[in-house]
């Protein structure tokens, strides 16, 4: 069921085995059924799926967010969870990107983005430097000591993706980050997370329902169904990279999505 | 848009309070009030002065404002406390709550004599029924604030591994403290009225007493004074309360700042 590129094959970064997921105790809903997929260390992996599918609920179990009712997660071959505790060595190797931005109003930029380092008790000074460094690469500077509320929603995106990155995790979990944003920001965001990635090199899984957005940046599609969640398939995209929005306009593209809307059971071409 | 706002109250406020005192001195003299029931606005303004220049009147300011104050700052701590304590333990609040309710059914002003009773004719039952009377909008609203910070900001803390002192520190006090702080509004008006209310029934100090003392001798000019003395006291406590708001959170939007 789950293939990893040869290559990468040596370097399993996320294991997720065997993990299902049933929320509530007396109405019981079955969120994710037996779900298997290793990443490789380095790839960029997308989660595709219609709403409700379960892709948030693995998206979280993957980060320790919340605990799998089966199976397990197992990174750099250590379990997540040792019993009823996450291992805080592994969390510590997780950056989440929401939603929402979820930024503190009360915090400036800058503090925002530096809190995951105040937690780990690094000097004001450290804190501001890497705050500057981060806001320059994600294409916010200037605005260090701005309040969220001044920023644009895009701008706030981008400040989550520099507090998830300040403390340098191998691993980047999206979800649905760019979702509530407009089409132009999106495609913007979507370029300059790739120019990001490509940079650091580190592993990412990006939840997401929109198709072409799943094809510009992924290494490999996960195509998810729902009650109960399961992989369907898993597609490779084999676009070499930096890709640019060009590859839209390329055949290869059209087959593409005309595959994955076929999975996902859209019957209707209209996008 | 705000400081524009500001200009026209900073106008009609005057103006308003001229033409109230107008019509009052006006009603006086065409229905000819006795001045046992309502003095003209003249005398009450003599009096008033009167009262400024004299130096037992700052005594009594004095001893009611310091009630109010502990009042207000024992409420404050307790208030926030419980509230903290009660947000982080639901099942406590649950187990509580009938009680709560309880305490807030009671008539608290009719405890009055109790707390008299219980902790003497002096300033520490005014401090206490001060405080009672502050307590609950503060705990309440601390609960509140607890309750109402927004999952996406507890799901940060989780995916950053927060301990719950960072928790605490980081998310939950800053994110209630605009709630807090509404609390906090509300607990000084209430701790004036705790220890003016507390002074009416008992002791001899504090403009509360004041006011007793003016109307059981018939001097209707100074009770009004002594009134219009509270007003002004209770203004400049509700307007520090309000500063203190704007200087703790001047990132929210009741603070009514433009960064
Ligand atoms: N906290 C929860 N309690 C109960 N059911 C939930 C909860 N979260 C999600 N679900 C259910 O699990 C399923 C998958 O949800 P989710 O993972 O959010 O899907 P997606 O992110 O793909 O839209 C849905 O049917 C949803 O109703
Ligand atoms: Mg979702």
């Amino acid at each position: 069921m789950t293939t990893v590129p040869a290559a990468a094959q040596a370097a399993v970064k996320i294991a997720v085995d065997g993990v299902g997921m049933v929320y509530g105790r007396e109405r019981k809903v079955q969120a994710l059924a037996r779900v298997d997929l290793d990443i490789a260390d380095g790839e960029f992996v997308v989660l595709l799926g219609a709403s409700g599918c379960g892709k948030t609920t693995l998206l979280r179990i993957i980060g320790g967010l919340l605990k799998p009712t089966e199976g397990a997660i197992v990174v750099d071959r250590r379990p997540l969870w040792q019993g009823g505790k996450r291992d805080a060595a592994v969390a510590d190797q997780i950056g989440f990107v929401f939603q929402d931005a979820n930024l503190f109003p009360w915090m400036t930029i800058a503090e925002n983005i530096a809190l995951p380092l105040r937690l780990r008790g690094a000097t004001a000074d450290a804190r501001r430097q890497v705050a500057g460094t981060l806001c320059a690469k994600v294409g916010i500077s200037g605005f260090e000591d701005a309040y969220p509320r001044q920023l644009s929603g895009g701008m706030r995106q981008r400040a989550a993706i520099a507090r998830a990155l300040s403390y340098d995790p191998s691993i980047l979990l999206m979800d649905e980050p760019f979702g509530a944003l407009d089409a132009l920001t999106r495609e913007q965001m979507n370029l300059e997370l790739q120019r990001i990635w490509l940079a650091n090199r580190g592993t990412v899984v990006l939840v997401t329902h929109s198709i072409a957005e799943a094809i510009f940046l992924a290494d490999r599609i996960v195509v998810l169904t729902p009650r109960p969640g399961k992989i369907e398939t898993i597609v490779p995209v084999g676009f070499p990279r930096p890709r640019t929005m060009a590859i839209q306009r390329e055949q290869a593209f059209h087959e593409l999505q005309d595959r994955l809307r076929d999975l996902l059971g859209v019957s209707d071409h209209v996008d | 848009m705000s400081t524009r706002g500001n200009l026209l109250t900073w106008i009609t406020t005057p103006l308003l309070l001229l033409v109230f005192f107008v019509c009052w001195d006006v009603y006086v003299s065409a229905f000819q009030v006795s001045r046992f029931v309502l003095p003209p606005p003249l005398e009450v303004l003599k009096a008033f002065w009167g009262l400024l220049i004299e130096a037992s009147t700052w005594r009594h300011a004095a001893v009611t404002v310091y009630e109010t104050l502990f009042g207000f700052v024992l409420a404050t701590v307790f208030g926030v406390g419980l509230g903290a304590l009660l947000a982080k333990v639901p099942l406590l609040e649950r187990v509580l709550s009938p009680f709560i309710i309880a305490t807030q059914v009671v008539p608290k002003v009719a405890l009055i004599p109790l707390f008299i009773l219980w902790f003497g004719f002096g300033p520490t039952s005014k401090i206490v029924v001060a405080a009672v009377l502050a307590f609950f909008p503060i705990m309440a609203n601390t609960l509140l604030g607890f309750k109402s910070i927004e999952t996406g900001h507890r799901d940060v803390m989780l995916s950053l591994n927060a301990t719950s002192g960072a928790h605490a520190r980081f998310l939950e006090l800053p994110a209630s403290l605009p709630y807090i702080m509404s609390g906090m509004e509300v607990g000084i008006v209430l701790a004036i009225i705790g220890a003016v209310v507390g002074e009416y029934l008992g002791g001899n100090v504090g403009l509360g007493h004041l006011a007793v003392a003016s109307l059981n001798s018939f001097q209707v000019d100074l009770l009004f004074a002594t009134i219009l003395l509270l007003t002004v006291i209770g203004f400049l406590l509700y307007l520090a309360v309000v500063g203190l708001k704007r200087w703790v959170i001047p990132w929210h939007q009741s603070s009514g700042q433009v960064v």
